[in-house]
């Protein structure tokens, strides 16, 4: 999160650079143009500190900020603190801007799944390891139960086989 | 009979063998239980087995007190030592499962006490079988109705104020699907070859230890025996 935040920074700060080296606002819809409030300018240098030094220094911030330049996160959500609005007004006067956040929330996205699903894969790796010496206590101590009591019977069994015959032996001895 | 225990043995061993391939490699994951499930594929056959084997043993000795004909009563001494077993069985499978998935070896839980209970019923007629010389049938035919009358509360339990700490053993038999019910299912049927086999011997000793009983007093009473 705090290398994604500073590379980031670093492009805020390379698309400010430019904006300024060129001298001129950056250009937007004309639609955007007219919404745009005089202070445009003002909102994005506001929203470039904010994004570079959250507020609180919670890092929600800059997911929120992305999020919503996205299209993912309602903009009303992000306009109840000061910085929000700003970065809102922005992201709607500046397409170079709402384009840059915008693909960092899909890299940061795309950055969250894959250790979504390592530490997933990872998780089932251990509890398999660590289940499967149980299921093959479970399953030995059947086969071992079963072979036990399958030697008991058998061996009982074969005991009175030779307790019988031999009493059949005794008996038929007794009675010539 | 004789025939039967060796056809049945074999059946028996195989599907035990195809049963534990299934339940590894065939059966989905359970997603709360996970790997551990896999010891359910057991588990809970052997608990079925131990009623079956249970309600046998009560039904021939309710059978024994009231018509007194001895192949009752060799099978119900049949049936409450295969009990026994089936009972140990279902509760180290168990276990080892709880260690597993909850770990802990052993929950005083009401299901899990109740079933120590119906075993060690079991376990009581087997030894008054064993020791109790010729009112021995008697006795333990009576403890066996007594005993039969557990396995209600120990399969209804599971309904009825269970405090089972894991919700996913609730009865979760009846909400199996695809490949997880065809493996239970199987191993239902595998355990009762076993059942039948261990029946089918035990039954075979039982009435072997009758003839050995009654070939001694035809000694004692020849004089050949003291």
């Amino acid at each position: 999160m705090k290398l994604h935040a500073a590379l980031f920074t670093l492009g805020l700060a390379a698309s400010t650079a430019f904006a300024q080296g060129s001298d001129a606002p950056a250009p937007a819809p004309a639609s955007d143009q007219k919404a745009a409030a005089p202070d445009t300018g003002k909102a994005r240098k506001a929203c470039e500190e904010a994004v570079a030094k959250p507020p609180g220094g919670d890092d929600r911030f800059i997911t929120d900020v992305q999020w919503a330049a996205r299209g993912y996160l309602s903009t009303a959500q992000l306009a109840k603190t000061d910085p929000g609005r700003a970065c809102m007004d922005a992201i709607a006067s500046f397409d170079d801007l709402r384009s840059t956040l915008s693909s960092a929330a899909d890299t940061k996205a795309a950055e969250d799944r894959d250790a979504s699903y390592k530490q997933m894969q990872s998780d089932a790796a251990h509890r398999i390891a660590k289940d499967g010496k149980h299921v093959v206590l479970a399953y030995g101590a059947l086969w071992l139960l079963a072979a036990g009591f399958l030697l008991f019977l058998w061996k009982r069994q074969q005991d009175l086989k030779t307790e019988i015959a031999q009493l059949k032996r005794d008996l038929d001895a007794a009675s010539k | 009979m004789n025939r039967a225990i060796p056809v049945l043995t074999v059946i028996a061993a195989v599907l035990f063998g195809t049963t534990f391939y299934m339940a590894i490699t065939y059966a989905d994951f359970d997603a709360a239980l996970f790997f551990s499930q896999k010891i359910f594929y057991w588990h809970v056959p052997h608990a079925f087995m131990l009623f079956i084997a249970t309600g046998m043993c009560g039904v021939s000795s309710l059978f024994y007190l009231k018509t007194r004909n001895t192949k009752w009563d060799d099978r119900a001494l049949a049936a409450a030592e295969v009990a026994v077993y089936f009972g140990a069985a279902v509760l180290a499978t168990g276990m080892i499962w709880a260690k597993a998935a909850w770990d802990h070896w052993w929950v005083w839980e009401n299901r899990l006490t109740m079933s120590l209970i119906l075993w060690l019923v079991l376990v009581g007629y087997v030894i008054v079988r064993r020791y109790a010389g010729a009112s021995g049938a008697q006795l333990s035919a009576g403890l066996a109705v007594f005993g039969t009358l557990g396995i209600p509360f120990v399969y209804f339990m599971v309904n009825r104020g269970d405090n089972h700490p894991m919700p996913g053993a609730k009865g979760n038999v009846a909400t199996l699907t695809g490949s997880m019910r065809i493996t239970f299912w199987l191993s239902v049927l595998t355990f009762l070859f076993w059942f039948l086999a261990f029946v089918a011997m035990r039954i075979q000793s039982a009435r072997a230890e009758r003839e050995v009983r009654e070939l001694r007093e035809k000694g004692l009473d020849a004089g050949i025996l003291t």
